[in-house]
């Protein structure tokens, strides 16, 4: 019985010691399940933020080398190598650079900078081996005792803008360390670096493009220089301004030499990054050009000075009108000084020497101021007129008149002085013109300005003053055998600002303004004022008047009205 | 007494000068344009010359360098006698070598006959007056 009894319990026992076994051994291999899972998820999430990390770190750089190193600065983290190196190909050379984590000889590096030249010029299918070199090896120091070999490496090719640039390599004493695992997260790490790298160069290329675009269209010269002066940028109006040929490559030295002996560019671009200034030049001559110039230190948005941006503005235009008006405003006052100086001089001669002088000299000096009293009167009605033309206030005073006894009544009036100059002077008026309305007074003032510059411009010869029907109009005519017009002047005649050499200023009596008058009162007639010279043979200037009393282009032709269909 | 030649293109300003060197005792040719000056000065050495800047033919400015340029003619002193008294003209004339610029706005006959006296009888040092 008892027997029975040990030999159930046994049974018993060992079918639980059994069942133990079993589910211990279950629960055994879960755990290290669990535990696999676990080292799996903390390395990715550790090899997450250090891909975050880098990124970071990577920021906006576009600096490859600076990435580079970052990357392999942040990898001691991810696995274990002896050494991380990289190649980046720069514009004529290669530079290597080697960080030792742990310690190794130079033949170990040796071995590395074969084998990833190798890989390279393979991938580049191109031999680069003969390139000139820059080596920098950092991190531990080398150990010449070492002498261990190159256990295990692997290359994982930098790629922006899907062009090869470099190669980064991982290598280790110890051999078969890298897997394929090691290899994709640096292959990871690379072309998310590779990948921000290219976005950022492309948004830049565009962004530049733009800029690019915008300065050399630009209607200022633009010139930027990086801090040592050096040229960065230069738009074709800056060398168009400086009189460099637009096909030339231009270095910051032909911008000093456009400059020389004008203005120091040099001296004030240094002068404006040392002081963190704006200089500010008012008017610059040039050959060509008249500029304003301003030089501007560039900061980064730190405040890091960068450079300096030079804008030339062209002011050539403003500086010729200013001009014009300043020698108009010369030839006004002189013009008004002249007769003043006359009846000052003169009447203050006679009241000096009343008693002395002989009775013949105090009348041609009383004579004499007289004349220039009108003169003096004149040029301000002139100036007067100007002005009411000028701000649209000038008024007409229409009568029904006769043109042709105007001009004869004119004729006569500078018969004297014609005859005088041995000129003849003569009417030719077709007897169809009917009297019609137009502004005597004003009219005869334009005939006087007419005829007066034709007897002073010839020496030789006739004034014939004619006048015809011509469709709507009455044409009026001055002609003269004198000595005529250069054709580059004859556009200039009636404009208010001309240009006039101190000569020809002189050879002008009265204030030069007759003829832009004369325009103006034609023109508030509704008719138009010219003239067809040659020189050495004489001009004619001609006006026309007219008949509708009213401008007009306010009313349709009657041709334009009878071809819409209407009666009239 | 001393001769002048008055360059002046406008008839009434040289008739209004003149007469009040006529009457201090001056003998004056007339130029009226800038070429009559210089043909004339191959004739004769005026004592001093009256010189207008704006003239027909050739300008004041002009025939002033020439005096200057010309052995026989550059001793006579020159004096400028205009309406255009700009900054750039008076700096062009003194550098051209003009002994005086008058403003003719500003310098009546009488005065300018007075400066003119003082440049052909300058006042010996015993005339000085005494500071």
């Amino acid at each position: 019985m008892w027997l029975l009894l040990t030999l159930v319990l046994f049974f018993f026992l060992a079918t639980s010691f059994t069942f133990v076994l079993i589910f211990y051994k279950k629960a055994k291999k879960a755990e290290q399940v669990l535990s696999e899972r676990e080292q799996e998820l903390t390395r990715r999430i550790y090899e997450t933020s250090i891909l975050k990390e880098i990124g970071e770190r990577i920021g906006y750089s576009l600096d490859v080398a600076n990435v580079i190193e970052i990357i392999c600065g942040s990898l001691g983290k991810l696995f274990s190598y002896s050494t991380a190196s990289s190649i980046l190909l720069s514009d004529h050379k290669i530079i290597f650079k080697c960080v030792l984590e742990e310690s190794v000889d130079k033949v170990f590096i040796e071995n590395i900078k074969h084998k990833m030249l190798a890989s390279l010029s393979a991938l580049l299918n191109e031999d680069i081996a003969e390139r000139e070199m820059e080596e920098v090896i950092s991190g531990t120091v080398l150990d010449e005792e070492k002498q261990h070999p190159l256990g295990s490496f692997f290359n994982i090719p930098l790629v922006i803008e899907s062009q090869i640039v470099g190669l980064i390599n991982i290598a280790s004493e110890k051999q078969g360390l890298y897997k394929e695992e090691e290899m994709t997260i640096l292959y990871r790490i690379t072309a998310q670096a590779s990948d921000a790298i290219s976005k950022l160069q492309h948004v830049l290329k565009t962004e530049k493009g733009k800029l690019d675009s915008m300065v050399s269209s630009m209607a200022d010269g633009v010139i930027m220089t990086d801090k040592d002066t050096k040229l960065l940028v230069v738009n074709p109006k800056a060398k168009e301004m400086l009189g460099i040929s637009s096909d030339k490559e231009a270095t910051i030295f032909d911008m000093v030499d456009a400059l020389a002996g004008k203005f120091d560019l040099r001296t004030k671009i240094e002068e404006s990054i040392k002081k963190e200034k704006e200089v500010f030049i008012e008017e610059l001559e040039l050959a060509n050009f008249a500029i304003q110039l301003v030089i501007s230190p560039v900061r980064d948005p730190q405040g890091a000075i960068l450079g300096s941006v030079i804008l030339l503005h062209d002011i050539t235009s403003q500086r010729d009108v200013e001009r014009l008006r300043e020698d108009f405003t010369a030839m006004v006052v002189h013009d008004l000084r002249a007769p003043l100086t006359v009846i000052r001089g003169t009447s203050e001669t006679l009241m000096l020497h009343l008693k002395a002088l002989p009775r013949e000299k105090t009348t041609q000096s009383l004579s004499m101021m007289k004349e220039e009293s009108e003169n003096m009167l004149a040029r301000v009605s002139d100036l007067l007129d100007l002005s009411k033309l000028e701000s649209g206030k000038f008024e007409l005073l229409r009568e029904r008149s006769s043109l042709s006894s105007l001009i004869n009544e004119k004729i006569e009036t500078f018969r004297d002085v014609a005859t005088a100059k041995k000129l003849g002077i003569l009417a030719n008026v077709k007897l169809n013109i009917p009297e019609f309305e137009f502004d005597r007074i004003r009219t005869g003032q334009v005939l006087d300005n007419l005829i007066s510059n034709a007897i002073k411009f010839t020496d030789i010869g006739k004034i014939t003053v004619g006048a015809k029907l011509e469709g709507n109009d009455v044409l009026v005519t001055v002609s003269d055998t004198g000595v005529g017009i250069e054709e580059k002047d004859v556009g200039m005649i009636f404009n208010k600002f001309r240009e006039l050499t101190q000569a020809e200023r002189s050879a002008q009596r009265g204030t030069g303004l007759g003829l832009v008058i004369a325009k103006g009162i034609v023109e508030a007639h509704g008719g138009e004022i010219g003239v067809e010279s040659k020189v050495g043979e004489g001009s004619t200037f001609y006006f026309t008047l007219p008949f509708n009393p009213l401008p007009k282009r306010r009313f349709f032709q009657r041709s334009q009205l009878t071809s819409a269909g209407f009666q009239v | 007494m001393a001769h002048i030649l008055f360059v002046e293109d406008d008839k009434n300003i040289f008739e209004t000068y003149q007469l009040e060197l006529l009457w201090q005792g001056y003998k004056i040719t007339h130029a009226s344009d800038g070429v009559e000056a210089l043909e004339k000065l191959k004739n004769f050495k005026p004592d001093l010359i009256l010189l207008d800047l704006s003239l027909p033919k050739k300008d004041g400015l002009e025939v002033l360098s020439e005096i200057k340029g010309n052995e026989k003619t550059k001793s006579i002193p020159v004096i400028i006698l205009t309406n255009f008294a700009t900054d750039q003209n008076i700096h062009k004339a003194f550098e051209l070598g003009a002994v005086s610029f008058v403003a003719k706005y500003s310098f009546t006959p009488a005065e300018t006959a007075a400066k003119v006296k003082a440049i052909l009888n300058p006042p010996s040092p015993t005339e000085l007056p005494k500071e």
